[in-house]
């Protein structure tokens, strides 16, 4: 089976969730109409459980969509990444999926949370080298539950998307936020293991804990029999509020925050297993972390993270999975062969990563397909403007071609700051351009634009001409013109269209990588 | 930097609908709720979802400035930055005012030389459209504004709530309705129930706010009884200590722009790093994802939210609070002051502050931290 075949409300899921489960998947060898095909990466198939058949984003390393409308729904509001959309056909589809569906996906959130949890600790021990690299492993193998005071507290983080804290009313109305979440936890632990102490913790355990206060240095030795088993994911949790607030305060400050472990390794505690929690703990609120994708190399990886997530959430059912193997050589072998993985991006290399971004794709292969003069056929009209002198020739170029009937304007103009009344003074230029062109081309439906040049930031621009030839055209059936005068400006002006090109709006430039296997 | 666009999948299925309905059927739209109900987000996710699918080149009209600073850095997030024009409606109309060379009489009052300016626009048809046209605060617009501003789009979507009035207008409901589409948010997500007790003794309607909540949190407001104002001023830098690491906005939010004033005199000796604007315009360039804790009057605040709020300043001998008890809108400020937070509120009382907040007292639910010394 190279393909599974699911509904849309199923697709849904399995990018939202990033796993599906059903009691048995339909497939072939083909992709299909109708339906989205997820085609199956090397060896890959449902995992079976006792009593359902699963399968993981992981494993599949593109799916195919009939319909070009269908796919922009998915990358645009999925989170997809854009490379893994395939679709090969232009069919417009009268009705997209989700216009008449009545509930909404239920997201598994503790599932994401236990992916992202386990995804940063690994990328925490991944940007450090080898040795670590080796001891993730080794904690992957011996950390498949979470311990039994924990998985509560779990689910409160992920109730209140950050860990929790009590409330700050009376004299700890003034607290700040790191001790309210460092109490929040000391009442926790003395609620699960002290409730013959009316929930608090004995003296013994309160001396140890208040010398784990995240806003002071900590000390975690002369563990108390209680916490011995557990020292490690508490001194971690902890670890993991002081981490948070530095954090927050690097964002507001461009002081340098010291890192966050502020205590010498004791022979009671691991080390390794303490910054796995750390990670662990962190990791489960990030957020972007939900967009981090597998390639080729670390689908191996990311499908053993996914699988033991799903485990420690479902411990009863029986997973016979046994890629680590596979996922440890992968791993191990890239990062000490390749100096590539110096470099940020591969670093993140799970991250919606890889190829090329809009720019180079733009040059390579979209500016071919436009060709400034050749006008004859076409019905559509893009004219940069940047001196109002030269609307003489936009208008020369009208009255030339007759089939002309949208006509798109892109006034462009430099101001260094724009005002109140820089904003409306461009307003009316453009108003004024709309009215002339609109006058001189009574047929045509005129569009008038305008770009800073000052502005730095493209994404107006691309996305408004995006709409335009969304709308009007396709990529070969427009006449570009402008009255430029130097080939860097026409170079840019191409850029745009170039960008425009690409399916999906632009919102972030630094994100919006195209996926590439 | 702070997200002030919230995720689309963060929307309730109700915003939702409603952002889908905007987007696909092309429609004008007026939008009804309660503060914090989720209007201006709501406006913005109809923005992000027109990006790329049509020109999108918005007029945004608002009636203050604290507001232009937030709603240009949302816009700056969602990369429209050339195409959009943002401003507070009556400078957008003085504007064109100048402009357009309009002269009105120096002596008539405000809405007399509004009237003529906009009489003046509507006569000559002016050079000037947009996509869409985002009004906040529909209630305060006048007919006649709204009879020009249709001339310049055909498309709408109008933000406010009919019960929560406070200027005259004689801009009639169903004057809207006739031509948008009329959808009401009746959640409040922006704080709990015990903040939402609290607002419901300010509120001029008579909804149950408490009822509408729907929120993840609980926080209990924490009332501050304070000797005089040198130690209310000790307690605000307590607070921002103690808040400014949390990541969110803060703001110290008074009816009094005397006494913020004094305020930012005690932060700069104590070296506390804070936003205190001399004129409610320089809050127009001000970067609201920042997190630099702002100093800002009551009547500036409205539409605003923070994670933080410190009500300061009611004092019953200033200027401010005898103006507004005279003139109208004293409760009204009030209620805009406790309406404002989303995580925090800190309300601070001398002997001095006024009655109303004298009386107030909060029902926590839960005493025991207040009274209980002992951490764990």
């Amino acid at each position: 089976m190279n393909y599974i075949y699911l509904d849309d409300a199923d697709a849904r899921k399995l990018f939202l969730n990033k796993y599906l489960s059903k009691s048995t998947f339909k497939g072939g060898s083909r992709k299909k109409t109708g339906v989205l095909s997820f085609h199956f990466g090397n060896n890959q198939k449902p995992i079976e459980t006792m009593d359902s058949d699963l399968v993981f984003l992981s494993q599949f390393d593109y799916v195919n969509i009939d319909s070009k409308d269908v796919l922009k729904v998915y990358a645009k509001n999925y989170n997809v990444p854009v490379g893994f959309l395939h679709s090969d056909n232009k069919r417009k589809k009268s009705t997209l999926p989700f216009a008449e569906e009545e509930s909404s996906i239920t997201i598994d959130h503790k599932f994401l949370a236990i992916r992202r949890a386990l995804l940063n600790s690994f990328l925490v021990f991944y940007g450090k080298g080898i040795p670590q690299i080796k001891q993730w492993f080794e904690l992957y193998s011996s950390i498949k539950v979470l311990p039994d005071p924990f998985f509560e507290l779990f689910q409160e983080i992920i109730n209140s998307r950050e860990l929790p804290t009590i409330k700050a009313t009376g004299q700890l109305a003034k607290e700040t936020k790191s001790v309210l979440q460092y109490i929040y936890f000391g009442r926790y632990l003395g609620k699960h293991f002290f409730e013959e102490n009316n929930e608090k913790l004995d003296e013994k355990h309160k001396k140890w804990f208040e010398k784990l206060n995240p806003e002071e240095e900590m000390d975690v030795d002369k563990i108390p029999p209680m916490f011995k088993s557990i020292a490690e994911p508490i001194i971690g949790y902890n670890l993991a509020i002081k981490e948070m607030a530095n954090e927050r305060k690097r964002l507001r400050s461009s002081d340098y925050y010291p890192n966050s472990k502020s205590f010498r390794k004791k022979g009671e505690v691991d080390i390794y297993t303490i910054e796995f929690y750390q990670a662990f703990w962190t990791g489960s609120l990030k957020q972007d972390l939900d967009s981090y994708f597998h390639l080729a190399d670390s689908a191996s990886l990311l499908l053993a993270i996914e699988v033991r997530a799903y485990q420690m959430l479902n411990p009863s059912e029986n997973i016979n999975f046994e890629l680590i193997d596979e996922a440890k050589q992968r791993i191990k072998k890239t990062k000490s062969d390749d100096k590539r993985s110096r470099n940020a991006r591969f670093n993140k290399y799970c991250e919606l990563v890889a190829g090329t971004k809009p720019e180079a794709k733009t040059k390579n292969d979209l500016l071919e397909s436009i060709n400034t003069y050749d006008l004859r056929s076409k019905s559509s009209l893009i004219f940069f403007l940047s001196n109002q002198k030269y609307l003489y020739r936009l208008k020369e170029i009208i009255g030339s071609f007759n089939d002309v009937e949208n006509i798109l304007l892109v006034y462009k103009y430099q101001f260094d700051k724009t005002s109140d009344d820089t904003d409306l003074n461009i307003d009316l230029v453009l108003g004024k351009l709309r009215r002339e062109l609109s006058e001189y081309k009574k047929n045509a439906n005129v569009e008038v634009l305008g770009k800073n040049l000052e502005n730095l930031d493209d994404r107006d621009i691309v996305n408004n001409l995006k709409a335009f030839l969304k709308n009007h055209t396709t990529d070969k059936d427009f006449l570009f013109a402008s009255d430029a005068l130097e080939d860097k400006e026409i170079v840019k002006e191409k850029l745009w269209l170039g960008k425009a090109l690409s399916p999906t709006p632009l919102f972030d430039e630094n994100q919006d990588y195209l996926f590439v296997k | 930097m702070a997200e002030l666009v919230v995720p689309f999948t963060d929307l309730i299925q109700k915003q939702r609908d409603i952002v889908d309905e905007a987007v696909t059927k092309n429609d004008s739209l007026f939008v009804e709720g309660p503060p914090g109900s989720g209007k201006t987000c709501i406006s913005m996710h109809i923005v992000r979802a027109l990006i790329g699918e049509e020109i999108v080149r918005p007029l945004v009209l608002i009636y203050n400035n604290s507001l232009l600073g937030y709603l240009k850095t949302s816009f700056e997030q969602l990369g429209i930055t050339d195409s959009v024009t943002i401003n507070t409606k009556d400078k957008f109309y003085w504007n064109l005012k100048r402009q357009f060379k309009i002269d009105v009489d120096n002596n008539a009052d405000f809405n007399e030389k509004r009237n003529t300016i906009l009489n003046s626009l509507i006569e000559r048809d002016i050079d000037l459209s947009y996509s869409i046209i985002i009004l906040d605060e529909i209630q305060d617009f006048s007919d006649l504004e709204w009879k020009f501003l249709k001339t310049l789009s055909n498309r709408f979507i109008l933000l406010g709530d009919f019960e929560q009035k406070i200027y005259t207008s004689d801009l009639d409901k169903s004057t809207l309705l006739t031509t948008t589409k009329h959808r009401i948010l009746d959640k409040i997500f922006r704080f709990g129930e015990m903040i939402a007790d609290l607002v419901q003794i300010f509120s001029k309607n008579n909804k149950d706010l408490k009822s509408l909540v729907e929120i993840r949190n609980d926080t209990t407001p924490a009332i501050l009884d304070c000797a005089d104002t040198n130690e209310e001023n000790r307690e605000i830098a307590e607070i921002i200590e103690a808040r400014r690491n949390d990541g969110g906005r803060i703001a110290i939010i008074s009816i009094n722009r005397d006494r913020l004033a004094q305020i930012s005199i005690y932060l700069k000796e104590k070296e506390i790093e804070h936003l205190h604007v001399e004129k409610n315009k320089d809050f127009a360039n001000y970067d609201f994802s920042s997190n630099t804790p702002v100093l800002i009057t009551s009547a500036s605040a409205k539409g605003l939210e923070f994670s933080t709020v410190i009500v300061v300043g009611f004092d019953e001998d200033s200027r401010a609070v005898y103006g507004f008890r005279t003139y109208g809108g004293f409760e009204e400020n009030i209620y805009v002051c406790l309406s404002r937070a989303i995580d925090h509120l800190y309300i601070l009382r001398n002997p001095n502050t006024v009655q109303e907040l004298q009386n107030l007292k909060v029902n926590e639910l839960d005493s025991s931290d207040s009274e209980d010394d002992s951490w764990f």
